[in-house]
């Protein structure tokens, strides 16, 4: 064996436990129970598992649904699922299971796997330039690569959580403002300011170019702004929506661009399906949906000097203290392996592995009572309501 | 004296107008992006989650809302505000959702 070889090898060796180590701090996601159906016509029900806090469960949803708590605003959908089965559920005055409520923000995680989807598809090479028909090849913007994206390290100068006003917040002026007839074209034209991945910023407008990238990569020559959506649409369900029986109402905008970062209308047994796919691994009734890895991708924070709280379309517990830049953290247990699609005024499909545990909640919980966040200690007392399942921890 | 004095009122009704159109902007912005805001979410909000109207207008700040008229068609909604200066329409179609229009 040459020295070349030996040195390749150790490398592989090196680069393998490398791998392993970064896996090891992730939590093992739960396998779904062999006697339990996968949801796809319809949920299983279950009766609430032993060595759940009933109590403390009841003061929570007293707390939601009464809607005299301080800073949770209205709850309107909640869904609770344990192994795998619905095993609580309920709905505030004039709501139902079948009503699609806004998603706001939980979109980005959608995007993420229909990435992941596209990649799996081989549509997408996921580490290569996303690139946009607005840039030059030799701008800096044009190089960064996908995951870098959907990490929101890009370094575009993006204001949205630290905007002061609805006139400067460029998720306002993206959807509502200057770039409401074609967002992309809104986002393409933003600068950058930071080394692309090195620096986190919550990034609405990265999430829309990856929409828009993504679309291009599926429907490469639409004839009109309408076949372009309803190509997309299409691809959309027999990728991933069917797949898993669920039922979304994506929007679109004039230039027929699904908005990405945001506008997804679901119920919450359908965001909970989609949790479901995320706490599997990917896998949906013995066929993987998403690439291997992807939902570890998902869940790991990306490179950053200055973020521990996000992973790729996805909010994730830091791996000590409450968070930065933002206290974010859903304090679910000792385990610290929570992971949650989030989305403006209240909406979060929280997955904990540790406890086999998905909860969602759709509601309206105003600004100024999310900047409390009362919501999130909330979800952490449902969450804690819960015990460490023993196929959580296998 | 007379000369100046025309000069020094010139001076200060530029400056006024200059200030108030300053100050008036981020109003305008607002007005603008509020209107089409409501347009589109109370469009999703009725013809996508099929929730009544009453219960769309519990998803503003009812004081936000106040200056605002919004009306309802058959395909969409429209909202004005500032005496119909500013409005937003949106539009919905079926499988697509709703999208602004203007």
């Amino acid at each position: 064996m040459s020295a070349f070889d030996r040195r390749a090898i150790w490398i592989a060796v090196a680069a393998s436990c490398c791998v392993m180590t970064a896996r090891a701090e992730l939590a093992p996601l739960p396998p779904q129970p062999a006697d339990v159906p996968w949801p796809t016509a319809e949920w299983p029900t279950g009766p609430l598992p032993e060595g759940v806090d009933r109590a403390a469960l009841d003061a929570a949803m007293t707390d939601a649904f009464g809607q005299k708590a301080p800073g949770l605003g209205e709850t309107r959908e909640v869904v609770i699922i344990v192994g795998g089965k619905l095993v609580h559920e309920q709905y505030g005055t004039g709501y139902n299971a079948d009503m699609k409520l806004v998603s706001w923000s939980m979109a980005k995680s959608i995007t993420q796997a229909l990435v992941g989807i596209a990649s799996k598809q081989g549509k997408v090479n996921v580490d290569a330039p996303m690139g946009n028909p607005h840039w030059a090849a030799t701008d800096k913007q044009a190089q960064i690569p996908w995951r870098t994206w959907l990490n929101m390290t890009d370094g575009m100068r993006y204001l949205e959580i630290e905007a002061k006003t609805i006139a400067d917040s460029d998720a306002s002026r993206k959807l509502f403002g200057p770039g409401r007839l074609d967002v992309a074209n809104y986002c393409a034209g933003l600068p950058y300011i930071h080394e692309p991945g090195t620096h986190w910023n919550y990034n609405s407008c990265g999430i829309v170019l990856t929409a828009d990238a993504l679309t291009r990569a599926i429907v490469p020559n639409p004839e009109s702004p309408t076949a372009r959506r309803a190509e997309m649409l299409k691809w959309m369900h027999e990728s991933l929506f069917d797949v898993i029986g669920i039922k979304p109402q994506p929007e679109f905008d004039a230039s027929g661009l699904y908005y990405g970062s945001a506008l997804i209308y679901a119920n919450a047994r359908d965001f909970a399906k989609f949790g479901l796919l995320y706490l599997r691994d990917g896998m949906w009734d013995g066929q993987r949906v998403l690439p291997e890895g992807w939902v570890d991708f998902a869940r790991t924070p990306g490179k950053s000097e200055n973020a521990d709280i996000y992973g790729a379309g996805w909010w994730v517990t830091p791996a000590e203290g409450d968070g930065k830049p933002y206290k974010s953290r859903i304090d679910t247990g000792s385990e610290r392996d929570a992971f949650s699609a989030e989305g403006f005024e209240g909406q979060f499909t929280l997955v904990v592995p540790s406890k086999d545990l998905i909860i969602v909640r759709l509601g309206f919980t105003p600004e100024k009572d999310l900047r409390t966040g009362a919501i999130r200690v909330w979800l952490g007392r449902v969450a804690r309501a819960f015990p460490v399942s023993a196929k959580g921890t296998e | 004296m007379r000369g100046k004095g025309w000069l020094i009122g010139i001076v200060v009704v530029v400056a006024v107008v200059a200030i108030a159109l300053f100050a008036g902007r981020d109003t305008w912005a607002t007005a603008k992006i509020g209107t089409v805001y409501v347009a589109k979410q109370t469009c999703s909000c009725l013809f996508v989650a099929g929730r009544p109207l009453e219960s769309c207008r519990t998803d503003y700040d009812p004081e936000a809302l106040k200056p605002l008229t919004v009306e309802k068609s058959d395909s969409g909604v429209k909202v004005s505000a500032l005496a119909g200066l500013v409005s937003a329409q949106s539009k919905f179609e079926p499988g697509f959702g709703c999208h602004p229009e203007n």
